[in-house]
């Protein structure tokens, strides 16, 4: 059963040092959702996703990927962070291609695909050119054909996270998780970028968990809602609980006013008013779970 | 045509007036950058001035005392440096039964000797110096190459003359420079040592306390013990750098590595990196122009102990020409090996430099 969902989270606990971060969080993922994850600062929202890429391995509890465990990160997840995704030392269009060569060349080959790529077989040679013509034309996709030959340093700030997202999305992973990739951008940049994350979602149909710290833009993007939690009480912190876990209707580009139904209206608008601090849930009983996969 | 030439003159005239007024306008103010007319009359001011006023010292001295060696003048200084460089002495062979000196039919000189080796090189006699089996020259103990290398290294003119007479500047070079070499080839070893520190934190915990230590043991003071342990030879002298020189690389290839964002890694997981590709791919690269720089700053350490390695046991090599001249007060041969020795630094430490400015993504 646990095999239709592409990620199962069953009684995930996390803690450190004997603070729990994150509370027994179930949730399952399907194919092609786009989930968003918010929450107030400090909630574990990263935690979370550490721990679904299997860079962290969780306190208690279990998470499947296709009904089996991993142990560290590898191929069929992707990742994005906020910083550090790009390599400085390499140009964009080898970060883009990075996914595609490593493992498929060995050490002696890498050596000269970097300095001499034309000592190399012809075999070789003509998979390299393949590689280079795919993240070509993912460049081209992403609108940045013009800026291949320079290194990371040389773009802004929303062409790193586009060439980021490129980089991680190129390999095909299952999943594609983003912690905060747009966090260190302005407004305007963030909405094209917001649209632009959309528009591969709709393009290629990729299931992506995108963690934020803003409402609207996790409305705007998923198709489906998860809110977090920190549960406070005597200033003991059970760690994050999800308080919601909804699906989210589909909405035109920001360009209109959204338009959702009169209840997921009044749902968005009760958690706006509570806010997304830490005192913003009393009860965790009082919320309706109104996905079909939440499982709590 | 004059007067745009008379112009031109003038405003570059009135333009370096202005900076030259600057200099002591600005010389205490923030934020200012030097005009583009007086920066190399800055930067060689003090070159320049330094050797003027010890030539000026030098002449009063000699004027007082002709027969002063302290502080040579630049005549005896070049006398010396021809002694060393450009007359090298040639062994006359002697006839056994008559005691007479047979005819020396070679070049007498160095020059000579260079130019027939071009002349006989252009008539296709010999190989050329860059050939790449040439370039094997300092691996001279293996026969692997023997034959052809003998060709221009044996035969040539340059080299008949340079193995019978010898050029002393020649021949130390020779000696301290294969020493710094196979030093270095040893401590090339410390970076992956380092990096293989900064990445397993097994070996991490293997080694990072004994080369902390070890980092901390003053290579000088164990040298009596090289010399009892290894003999008097080269090897006592690479050692020795070595010992220097190597534990404060590791440690900093070590922390350059530790300073590698987690993220960095982690995304080379997801995009299906093993660990040698972790590694070599996006570990490396990323620390390498930062350890160059180190190994650029360390050069000096290097150097430093090959003198001392060599002031104390060596029969050729700059550091003990330098202290056997020393004996004799022989300023004027100090002097210009210093020069050499300072000048090699300084060449090295440019080649560095370019080679780490290369790095485009460096230089934000």
């Amino acid at each position: 059963m646990e095999k239709e969902y592409i990620l199962t989270a069953k009684d995930l606990v996390q803690s450190y040092d004997g603070r729990t971060i994150l509370n027994h969080l179930n949730f399952k993922i399907k194919e092609g959702e786009i989930v968003t994850v918010v929450g107030p600062t400090g909630c574990g929202k990263s935690t979370l996703l550490r721990l679904l890429l299997g860079s962290e391995l969780p306190f208690s509890g279990e998470i499947l990927m296709f009904g089996e465990e991993f142990k560290s990160p590898d191929k069929t997840r992707g990742i994005v962070f906020q910083k550090y995704s790009l390599y400085e030392f390499l140009d964009v269009k080898t970060n883009v291609m990075f996914g595609l060569d490593l493992g498929y060349f060995n050490l002696f080959q890498n050596i000269l695909v970097s300095f001499a790529p034309f000592l190399l077989r012809k075999k070789n040679r003509l998979k390299l050119k393949e590689f280079q013509e795919e993240a070509n034309q993912y460049l081209e996709k992403v609108g940045l054909a013009e800026h291949k030959d320079k290194y990371p340093f040389q773009l802004s700030g929303g062409q790193r996270q586009r060439v980021a997202i490129a980089q991680s999305a190129i390999p095909n992973p299952k999943i594609l998780l983003m912690d905060e990739p747009l966090g260190a951008l302005d407004v305007s940049t963030r909405e094209s970028l917001q649209l632009f994350i959309k528009n591969l979602w709709q393009e290629t149909g990729q299931t992506i968990i995108f963690v934020t710290h803003d409402l609207e833009e996790a409305v705007f993007l998923g198709t489906r809602l998860i809110v977090l939690s920190q549960y406070y009480k005597d200033g003991n912190g059970n760690g994050a609980k999800i308080v919601k876990d909804i699906a989210i209707p589909w909405a035109e580009p920001r360009s209109a006013e959204i338009k959702y139904s009169p209840e997921f209206s009044q749902i968005i608008k009760e958690i706006k008013q509570e806010g997304l601090d830490k005192n913003y849930l009393q009860s965790v009983e009082e919320f309706d779970l109104s996905h079909p996969d939440s499982i709590i | 045509m004059i007067k745009q030439i008379l112009k031109k003159v003038i405003k570059w005239l009135g333009e370096f007036f202005v900076e030259i007024f600057n200099i002591f306008r600005n010389f205490f103010k923030l934020r200012t950058t030097p005009g583009k007319k007086v920066s190399p009359f800055l930067v060689n001011l003090i070159f320049v001035s330094a050797i003027l006023f010890y030539g000026i010292a030098s002449s009063k001295r000699h004027e007082v005392n002709p027969k002063d060696k302290l502080v040579p003048t630049f005549g005896m200084m070049w006398t010396a440096v021809k002694s060393t460089v450009f007359i090298p002495k040639i062994e006359y062979k002697f006839n056994d039964s008559t005691g007479e000196r047979m005819s020396y039919i070679g070049p007498e000189t160095l020059r000579q000797a260079i130019s027939q080796d071009i002349k006989d090189y252009k008539e296709g006699k010999y190989h050329s110096i860059f050939h790449p089996i040439n370039s094997a020259m300092f691996f001279k103990g293996s026969t692997f190459f023997e034959e052809k290398r003998s060709i221009l290294l044996r035969d040539g003119a340059t080299r008949n003359m340079l193995n019978h007479g010898e050029s002393k500047i020649l021949k130390d070079s020779i000696v301290s420079g294969r020493i710094v070499l196979k030093a270095m080839g040893l401590i090339l070893i410390g970076i992956f040592l380092g990096l293989y520190m900064g990445i397993f934190a097994y070996i991490e915990k293997l080694l990072y306390r004994f080369v902390l230590y070890f980092d901390k043991i003053p290579a000088l003071a164990i040298l009596p013990i090289l010399f009892v342990i290894l003999g008097t030879g080269e090897i006592t002298k690479i050692a020795l750098i070595v010992i220097g020189v190597a534990p404060t690389i590791i440690l900093d290839t070590y922390l350059r590595v530790k300073t590698v964002h987690d993220e960095q890694i982690v995304t080379g997981l997801t995009l299906g990196a093993s660990t040698p590709e972790i590694i070599y791919k996006i570990v490396f690269p990323q620390i390498f122009p930062e350890v160059l720089n180190t190994i650029r700053l360390n050069f000096k350490s290097v150097i430093l102990f090959l003198l001392a390695a060599e002031g104390i046991c060596a029969n050729a090599g700059i550091g003990y020409r330098i202290f056997v001249a020393q004996r004799t007060t022989d300023m004027a041969t100090i002097i210009p090996y210093v020069l050499l020795i300072s000048l090699a630094a300084f060449f090295v430490d440019w080649a560095f430099r370019s080679w780490i400015k290369s790095y485009k993504w460096l230089n934000k």
